[in-house]
C-alpha cells in the first residue's frame, strides 16, 4: 500500500489482487452467503476496493494496513446492510481471525510495522523470543543481554506494543 | 467485473499525499483570522480588550473566560475530528474528557448564576441584542464548515459521517463564537447558553444532516 501511495501501479495491482479473495471470504462469512449470495458478495468487494482507492489518502503509512482495510470493509458492509435491510452479525469490536484469511503472512506485515516503532534492540529481542520462539536463554546468548534483562525488555516491549495498538497504531 | 474494475483503478493510480490533520488545524486558524477581520471591521472590539493594550485588566473574569471557554470547546471538537477522520479512528477517553469539560464548566457557571441572583433575574439576562450573536454563531459556523469541507473534510473517511460532520461544525462554530466574543459584552452564563451554545448546536445539527450525504463514502 505504501508503494501504491507513491504511484507504483504494479504494487497496487498485486495488492488489489491479493485483497480480492480475502474480502470475498470476509463478506461471505458475514452475509452467510451461499452460492446464490455470491453476486452481492462480489458487489461488496467492488465497493470496498473502490472506497480503498478513493480514500487511500486516509491511510497512515506508519500504521499497519489491515486494520485500516478492515475498517473500510466493515463500513461498506454496514452501509450495504442498512440499505438492503438485511440482518447480519457485525461485532462492535469486529476482529480479524484465521478464518477470514488473517493468516501468518498477513499478520507478519503488521507485526513488522509495529516492531519498527520500538528501539531496534528491543524489537530484535521480541522478534527472537515471540516470533522465532527461542527461549530466554537462547535470546540472551544471541543478543548478549542477561536473561533477566531479556525478560524485562520483552515485558516492556509487549506493553508498549499493546499501548500502540490501543492508541490506534493498529 | 471485479478484474475489470481493478484494471481501471490501477490505470487511474496517481501518487496521493497523506491527508494530514495539520491542515485541519490550519483551516481552524484561518477561520479565526477571517472572523476576527469581520468582527473587528464591522463591530470593533469591546473596551476591556482595548484597555489590555495599556496593560489594564478588568476584574471580571467572564470577559476572558467566555472566549477561552469557547476556544477550548472548539479545539476539543476539532481534536475529536482529527481523531475520527480515518475509517478506524476512535475518539478516546482523553478527547472525550477534553470535550466534556467546557460543558461542565458552563453548567457550573449557570448554577452559580442561579444561586447568586435567582432564576428570574438570571433569565432576564437573556435579553436583547442577540440577533448578531445568533447570525454570527450559526451562519458563521456553517460558512466555516463549508470552507473546511472544501479544503479538507471531503477527503476524510469517517465511520460515522453525520457525527463527524456535526462535531466539525460545532468545533468551527465555537471558534467563530470565541472570536466574535471579543466584541460581545454580554457575559452572563445564561446569555452564553441561549445565544451562543444553542446556535452553535443548531449549526452542528444542520451540518450533521448535511454530512450524511456530503461525507458519505
Amino acid at each position: 500500500m505504501r508503494a501504491a501511495l507513491d504511484g507504483d501501479a504494479s504494487a497496487y495491482r498485486d495488492l488489489l489482487m491479493a485483497l480480492r479473495p480475502f474480502l470475498v471470504g470476509y463478506f461471505s462469512r458475514r452475509l452467510n452467503a451461499g452460492h446464490h449470495g455470491q453476486a452481492e458478495v462480489e458487489d461488496l468487494v467492488q465497493m470496498t476496493l473502490l472506497s480503498l482507492h478513493e480514500k487511500r489518502a486516509t491511510y497512515d503509512r506508519s500504521a499497519p494496513f489491515l486494520p485500516w482495510l478492515m475498517a473500510v470493509a466493515r463500513h461498506k458492509l454496514i452501509d450495504y446492510v442498512r440499505k438492503t435491510k438485511k440482518t447480519v452479525q457485525v461485532e462492535l469490536d469486529d476482529t480479524l481471525s484465521a478464518v477470514d484469511g488473517y493468516g501468518p503472512a498477513l499478520a507478519r506485515r503488521d507485526v513488522v510495522v509495529l516492531l519498527a516503532q520500538l528501539p531496534k534492540d528491543q524489537a530484535r529481542v521480541i522478534g527472537l523470543h515471540k516470533l522465532k520462539e527461542l527461549n530466554v536463554d537462547e535470546v540472551s546468548r544471541l543478543t548478549g543481554h542477561s536473561a533477566a534483562n531479556v525478560r524485562v525488555m520483552v515485558h516492556r516491549g509487549v506493553k508498549r506494543l499493546q499501548a500502540l495498538i490501543a492508541g490506534g497504531a493498529l | 467485473m471485479t478484474q475489470a474494475m481493478i484494471d481501471q483503478l490501477v490505470g487511474n493510480l496517481k501518487p496521493v499525499p497523506k491527508l494530514r490533520p495539520g491542515h485541519l488545524w490550519g483551516v481552524g486558524v484561518l477561520i479565526i483570522i477571517l472572523t476576527a477581520i469581520y468582527v473587528v471591521g464591522r463591530f470593533g472590539v469591546r473596551p476591556e480588550y482595548l484597555a489590555m493594550a495599556h496593560l489594564t485588566f478588568t476584574g471580571n473574569e467572564a470577559v476572558y473566560g467566555k472566549p477561552l471557554l469557547l476556544l477550548w470547546a472548539g479545539v476539543a471538537c476539532l481534536w475529536g475530528v482529527a481523531r475520527l477522520y480515518r475509517p478506524e479512528g476512535q475518539l478516546g477517553g482523553t478527547v472525550w474528557a477534553f470535550m466534556t469539560a467546557p460543558v461542565i464548566l458552563l453548567l457550573l457557571n449557570i448554577a452559580r448564576q442561579f444561586a447568586e441572583m435567582g432564576v428570574i433575574e438570571s433569565l432576564s439576562r437573556v435579553d436583547d441584542y442577540a440577533s448578531q450573536c445568533i447570525i454570527t454563531n450559526f451562519f458563521g459556523g456553517l460558512i466555516a464548515f463549508g470552507l473546511l469541507w472544501v479544503l479538507w473534510l471531503r477527503k476524510a473517511a469517517p465511520d460515522r459521517p453525520a457525527v463527524f460532520g456535526a462535531m466539525a461544525a460545532v468545533g468551527l462554530a465555537c471558534l467563530v463564537a470565541a472570536t466574535y466574543s471579543i466584541r460581545c459584552d454580554r457575559d452572563a452564563p445564561t446569555y452564553v447558553l441561549v445565544w451562543y451554545v444553542l446556535p452553535i448546536l443548531a449549526a452542528g445539527g444542520v451540518a450533521g444532516l448535511m454530512s450524511r450525504r456530503m461525507l458519505r463514502w
